[in-house]
């Protein structure tokens, strides 16, 4: 419904701003869904096959859905160009948001790298720490007791009531 | 909001303590120094399944767990490694430190799956017993004109004939190409996705045949859904009195999805025996054998060395089946 | 009489009620665990149960089974992660609505549809079990894969904001699901050398990555510290006169969908979730209001979910053929009690079956007791400061995913599908389609195989069911674009189009 696109969902609170429209951004990810689906149908012709059969195999079903990709992935490269579509359901990030989101990803990338090294219990609760001071939280509840209280809890759903070791 | 959070918190709190007091409790034994002197086992042993939760495989590695667990005096947690047809569970197993503390239900496929791309080699384990076997069997359809496996292979020595089974790569697809190898039979392995709903194909006479192990095909036959026109075994199943050998058909094919206990190659010559004989009592123990039995399965146990044998002579077999196929 | 009587008799006993209390309660914690799905509980639960009565065996497993299909409606609706596949369908207007300030009303109304929607399909199992399995035989390949491209063109009307970004999303999702080995021939596709993506990506750690945590990373980017959160205004609990009229036609909508689909193998609640939701759109006055909060959007998705329920164990108890992954897991513990699922337990031993319906129905009216007392507490918990919500969401998260494979790999598909899933929220690529695609994508393909190797191309249109299907599925496709055109080009009211719409649906 292209039409209901300008009418904001009612019920937004006041003070949230919408993300402004934005040409090179629809054009962008216009793009990227031309690569990743041109990627696709390229891919998909050099699956190696046991036994050739020839029609209806392995390779059939995901170049098919590279090729109707590819010509859609084209059609919203023009219309990304011609009319880009509003964003205003969405809220307008922030910069500090941002560096929030890098900070989140890093330290939770970090958490699963040090799972299997030094064990559930540790890594655990010091990824809680950290994100939770990156969220915002401070003082010694939202650093020491909630963490140690949600591993706690967490270990004792999993490894002694279900006995899934984690 | 501040009141309620602290409320939370000390609610919290209590369980936290719990928690960490249960885990002294029940990590206290496992946190001697691992691999010293004292006498194996001395930690908990972990038994790696290649399947997800709650099926065949898994069923069964729990009960002989359950057994297991008395006759060496320790805890067994059982950890499920599902994926990539159970190449991801055989792998992290080859992977591990061969100190017993580490064991795994090996099933039929590691005998296939180094034929099929898959990065598996039976060379990397220790075969410390097989526990169970199912043997494969044929079925039709219950209006299907094929009365016995004669018929079958003499109609589809003329046309094409389809025969559903449980998966690409399956055990019971390559019974369905060793069959039509080993008769020249047209037959077209129609992969489903799991044993089930290949048996349901069958029940729905959808296709002409399915080959599924006898624990998931015997109860269809009873309640005449399907008829079981042979089993791939050297002899007749208790669940299925009627049905004849393959061999008594005058074709001479075993196929069955057999499961027994490995570990990383390499264990020490006492571990080992250890394992060997705690695994041969817990097999052949009255409860272990009723879970299996209950299952549709046999109880099929064979030592350590017997075991190994099979293993490569099943997986040379299989080279020729799977590639010929 | 008798029969009723014989099945009852062994509820009365103590152990049986601690046992569906158990069950209960276990369920309801698993549902409202990401991740955690009821299969994976059941299978788990199975492990301890094998050793008790059948009768209490099945009272565990079979309430977990239902407080399951409650517990995922609650992170669905109030953080946007479907506690199991079966809810994905309930964050479509679910998380809508709990952002518009109605939490409290979708919370009630979601569990009061969810326990009529078990009930009627109980109702189906009691009277009608046997001939109505005899339908699901008639489900070969052919069949399955009409049914699904039926379903696919839900793709359509759940990409409310651009259809060429909803169907690029979808068959994205669709290229995701290819990746694995062949269905057919166990060729490896875009496996790239990796051995778990043999296996192709897990689906569970997707849909958590692409709902829940690429919400949470969207509020990551947009929080501003001084705006109050709209959601802890929880509104009215219960539906109004007017609501609960509004609710009527999806909820017919829903049961029948979700019955169906539930006593079809192998397809469960989140296909009927998101097939139910679609259809009720189509029939609905007020389509464009779907997605965005709409109550009978919501209503349609819990119905049509938790319907499978009674289809599925008509199937399973009548056939002996798993209606859903749970059945499969269930079957497997009841041979094991002695107990065979099959034609002939219904002849056999008509108590069973009456006891199975009596555990199911009152694990139901306690599941639905249950979540009306807990449901206050549930959502004061979104009036926990902000950084204990998204630290508590995050680790329950990793850790739920982690549990359904233990391995650490499908965490990163998480966290990866996170990344992804907040690019597409802010460049307007819907999620629902991914996850669609990547539900039905091996389904279609491999069904589609399957009949072909079977019979050739011809059984598609010859059989009836399948030619049935396709024929609507087609009708499905082309509607909404014809009104969407006409609509663009008349400029008329909304209503009208909302009119044309529906009735082309039938």
């Amino acid at each position: 419904m292209d039409a209901s696109a300008s009418q904001v969902t009612p019920s937004e609170p006041d003070g949230v701003t919408p993300a402004p429209t934005s040409r090179p951004l629809e054009i962008a990810s216009a793009v990227g869904a031309l690569v990743f689906l041109g990627a696709l149908a390229f891919l998909a012709r050099r699956i190696e096959v046991r036994a050739e059969t020839g029609g209806i195999d392995p390779r059939w079903w995901p170049e098919l859905l590279g090729t109707v990709g590819v010509v859609l992935a084209l059609a919203l490269l023009v219309v990304a160009v011609v009319r880009p579509m509003p964003r205003d359901d969405l809220e307008s990030s922030t910069h500090r948001g941002f560096v929030r989101l890098g900070l989140t990803v890093a330290i939770t990338a970090a958490y699963l790298v040090a799972w299997p090294l030094v064990g559930f219990l540790v890594a655990t609760a010091l990824f809680l720490v950290a994100v939770t001071a990156v969220f915002g939280g401070r003082g010694w509840g939202a650093l020491v007791l909630f963490p140690a209280i949600t591993t706690g809890f967490i270990h004792l759903l999993f490894d002694v009531l279900l006995e899934v070791p984690l | 909001m501040n009141r309620r959070s602290t409320h939370l918190l000390t609610a919290g709190a209590a369980l936290a303590v719990t928690a960490l007091t249960l885990s002294a409790c029940s990590g206290g034994e496992g946190t001697g120094d691992g691999g010293g002197d004292a006498a194996y086992p001395s930690e908990d042993i972990t038994l790696i399944v290649q399947a997800a939760a709650g099926g065949g495989s898994d069923l069964t590695s729990r009960a002989l767990a359950n057994e297991l667990e008395p006759i060496l005096d320790t805890s067994i947690v059982v950890e499920n490694r599902p994926g990539a047809s159970g190449s991801t569970a055989m792998q992290y197993v080859a992977d591990q430190e061969p100190d017993g503390y580490t064991i795994g239900f090996v099933p039929v496929e590691i005998a296939m799956l180094g034929h099929q791309n898959f990065d598996v080699d039976p060379a990397d384990y220790d075969f410390l017993g097989q526990i169970m076997l199912a043997p494969g069997v044929l079925v039709v359809p219950a209006d299907s004109p094929y009365e016995t496996l004669d018929d079958f292979v003499q109609a589809a020595q003329s046309q094409e004939l389809s025969v559903a089974n449980s998966g690409a790569g399956s055990i019971w697809e390559a019974a369905a190409l060793g069959l039509a190898d080993e008769t020249g039979a047209q037959l077209t392995p129609v992969p489903f996705d799991g044993g089930a709903p290949a048996l349901a194909a069958a029940v729905g006479g959808q296709v002409d045949a399915a080959v599924a192990g006898s624990g998931e095909v015997s109860a269809a036959v009873a309640e005449d859904q399907v008829r079981a026109l042979a089993i791939f075994h050297s002899e007749r199943h208790p669940d299925l009195p009627d049905t004849p050998t393959a061999a008594e058909e005058g074709y001479e094919l075993e196929f069955g999805g057999w499961g027994g206990i490995y570990a990383p190659a390499g264990l020490p010559d006492d571990v080992r025996s250890t394992l060997e004989s705690s695994i041969e009592e817990a097999a052949t123990s009255d409860g272990f054998v009723e879970t299996v039995t209950a299952s549709g399965a046999l109880p099929v146990y064979k030592s350590s060395s017997e075991f190994t044998e099979f293993v490569s002579s099943e997986y040379e077999r299989f080279g020729q089946i799977l590639g010929n196929g | 009489m008798n029969v009723i009587s014989d099945g009852l008799v062994p509820l009365l006993d103590v152990t049986v009620v601690v046992c569906l209390l158990a069950g209960l309660l276990v369920g309801t914690f698993v549902g409202l665990f990401p991740g955690i799905t009821g299969s994976m509980a059941v299978a788990l639960a199975a492990g301890f149960t094998l050793t008790l009565e059948p009768v209490q065996g099945l009272a565990v497993l079979l309430t977990i089974y239902v407080g399951a299909n409650y517990g995922d409606r609650i992170p669905s609706i109030l953080v946007n992660t479907p506690g199991t596949p079966a809810a994905i369908a309930t964050t479509l207007d679910g998380y809508p609505m709990a952002k518009q300030g109605k939490a409290g009303l979708a919370l009630v109304a979601s569990s009061f549809v969810t326990t009529a929607g078990i009930l009627v399909s109980m109702a189906v199992f009691l009277v009608a079990a046997r001939p109505i399995a005899q339908f699901a035989l008639e489900f070969g390949p052919s069949e399955m894969f009409a049914l699904v491209v039926f379903g696919l063109t839900v793709m359509i009307s759940i990409s409310s904001k651009s259809i060429l970004k909803g169907v690029i999303a979808g068959i994205v999702g669709l290229a995701i699901a290819t990746v694995g080995r062949d269905p057919v021939t166990g060729d490896e596709r875009f496996v790239f050398g990796v051995n778990e993506l043999n296996s192709g990506l897990p689906f569970i750690a997707v849909i958590i990555g692409l709902f829940g945590i690429a919400e949470l990373f969207d509020q990551l980017v947009t929080h501003r510290e001084h705006l109050v959160r709209p959601i802890s205004s929880l509104g009215r609990w219960w539906p109004n006169r007017r609501e609960i009229r509004q609710m009527g036609k999806p909820f017919a909508l829903g049961s029948v969908i979700g019955t169906f689909v539930g006593i079809v193998p192998a397809a469960g609640g989140d296909i009927a979730g998101l097939i139910g939701w679609d259809r009720a759109k189509r029939m609905s006055k007020e389509p464009e209001k779907f997605g965005k909060g709409s109550l009978e959007g919501l209503t349609a998705a819990d119905t049509s979910s938790s319907a499978t329920l009674g289809g599925s164990l008509t199937t399973t108890m009548a056939l002996g053929i798993p209606g859903d992954s749970v059945m499969a897991v269930m079957i497997g513990s009841m041979v094991i009690w002695g107990l065979q699922p099959g034609p002939s337990l219904f002849s056999n031993s008509p108590d069973l079956v009456i006891t199975i319906a009596a555990i199911m129905i009152i694990a139901t009216l306690l599941s639905l007791l249950i979540s009306l007392v807990r449901m206050r507490g549930m959502v004061r918990l979104l009036d926990l400061p902000q950084h204990y919500l998204w630290a508590g969401i995050l680790v329950f998260c990793a850790v739920g995913t982690y549990t359904t494979t233990n391995s650490m790999y499908t965490v990163w598909v998480m966290l990866a599908s996170g990344v992804v899933g907040l690019v597409m929220k802010r460049t307007g690529f819907p999620a629902g389609p991914v996850v669609l695609g990547l539900l039905l994508g091996p389904l279609a393909e491999a069904n589609l195989r399957r009949a072909l190797l079977i019979d050739g191309p011809a059984s598609l249109v010859t059989q009836p069911i399948s030619a049935v299907l396709l024929v609507l599925a087609l009708v499905g496709l082309a509607t909404p674009l014809v009104a969407r055109v006409r609509a663009s080009r008349r400029r008329e009211p909304r209503a009208e189009e909302a009119h044309v719409t529906s009735g082309r649906g039938r």
